[in-house]
């Protein structure tokens, strides 16, 4: 046999799996050939060196940042069930925030519940964002009857900005009876308070709403 | 109870939506899985995000785990997969550059491997790895760093037998000579 093909047989020599045979017959090519026990020789070294390698360890924080990710994962998940506003809501997310809809005449038609009464996959909730960090924004209105064409409005103030970049956005559609969520993904620019600014319109009505967040 | 039905409880709890022991198993598997990943993406953040998903992938498809193999080759062909997803749409997007971490000196041996012996020359052994294209690279770790069987690799990378031991052979021929270069041989 080649040196060649000898020296391809060597690289598995140290294996377990080889077979007794094609060890026979490396042994036998080694004790007349220098330059394939030379080789031999620096793969033997090679491999049990490399076999020594320590693995790396995962980070400290490892399993604190995975919980964090998944329950961004579920918060999206819970989202996408939600068809009727998933359209207003094509980003993603980290953290909550809570806008309160100041309530306007007739609130027969429209009101929003208090951000608590609402319990969105349990976590908790927080009015910060770090800068350059990214996190939701939860709108979160309560209809006593189902009603369509209903049009969000939002502007983010000079700190904040949506993910996508934008500085304002709209959503349209119909709330159902009940709760109806609207989440937005937004990204932390510069330090200090923020008034995020929204309003919803529902034929005459409008409902401004504002939220103070901070950006750390 | 011994380790291995201790395992295969903190699947079926982890299965049933327990967190807790789904956290159980990150953490037996986290360090090998990290380890793999680095190995991959050459690249510490990466390494973690990656793995991150490859857990929260576990997560996810826990449930269609049936115990008809073994736990541990099932999730490292889903944390293969999520890798290979990675780098693929990685590399869709940008060519990866390779940060130069390190500047190595050594004199040059009549056997390079006299000197491997440090934990310097084993970042030199690491570095030379990260040199091996990414195929065969994968094999070499999952044989040589993490332990697995021919055979468990089979089933990893859903290739036969002998496509992994020729991929682990080409793959040890190109870090012996990677190694040899980092070190200025001429004896490889």
């Amino acid at each position: 046999m080649k040196c060649k093909n000898i020296k391809r047989l060597i690289t598995t020599y140290f294996d377990e799996e080889t077979d007794q045979r094609e060890k026979e017959k490396i042994n036998t090519h080694v004790k007349d050939c220098e330059c394939c026990r030379r080789y031999f020789n620096e793969m033997e070294e090679l491999l049990k060196d490399v076999r020594e390698v320590p693995g790396s360890k995962a980070p400290e924080n490892f399993l604190s940042r995975l919980r964090a990710k998944e329950r961004t994962t579920y918060r999206n998940r819970v989202f996408w069930l939600k068809p009727a506003l998933s359209s207003a809501v094509a980003l993603a997310a980290l953290v909550l925030f809570l806008f309160n809809i100041t309530r306007k005449p007739d609130p027969s038609i429209l009101y929003v519940s208090e951000p608590q009464q609402y319990n969105f996959t349990g976590y908790r909730q927080i009015n910060h964002i770090r800068e350059n960090s990214q996190g939701y924004v939860k709108i979160n209105m309560r209809s006593a009857e189902a009603l369509s064409d209903v049009n969000v409005r939002i502007t983010m103030p000079e700190g904040l900005v949506l993910s996508s970049g934008e500085k304002s956005a709209v959503w349209s559609g119909d709330l159902k009876e009940g709760d109806n969520m609207l989440l937005l993904k937004v990204r932390g620019r510069s330090g200090g308070h923020w008034n995020i600014n929204g309003v919803l319109e529902y034929k005459e009505l409008k409902k401004e709403f504002s939220r103070d967040v901070e950006v750390l | 109870m011994n380790r291995k039905e201790d395992k295969k409880e903190l699947v079926k709890r982890a299965q049933s939506g327990d967190w807790k022991s789904f956290e159980e198993l990150v953490d037996i598997y986290k360090d090998k899985v990290y380890s793999i990943a680095l190995t991959l993406t050459k690249d510490r953040i990466e390494a973690e995000e990656v793995s991150h998903l490859a857990f929260l992938k576990l997560w996810r498809k826990i449930g269609k785990f049936k115990f008809k193999s073994s736990f541990s080759t099932w999730f490292y062909r889903l944390t293969h997969n999520t890798f290979y997803d990675y780098v693929r749409k990685k590399k869709r997007k940008k060519k990866s550059t390779v940060a130069i971490d390190k500047f190595y000196s050594l004199k040059s041996n009549s056997n390079p491997y006299d000197s491997v012996k440090d934990e310097e020359a084993r970042e030199l052994i690491k570095k030379a790895l990260k040199e091996v294209p990414e195929k065969l690279r994968m094999v070499v770790v999952y044989y040589d760093l993490q332990g697995m069987s021919y055979k468990e690799i089979s089933k990893v990378i859903r290739r036969p037998m002998g496509t992994v031991k020729s991929r682990l052979s080409r793959g040890r021929e190109i870090l012996k000579q990677e190694l040899g270069n980092i070190m200025g041989s001429q004896h490889v």
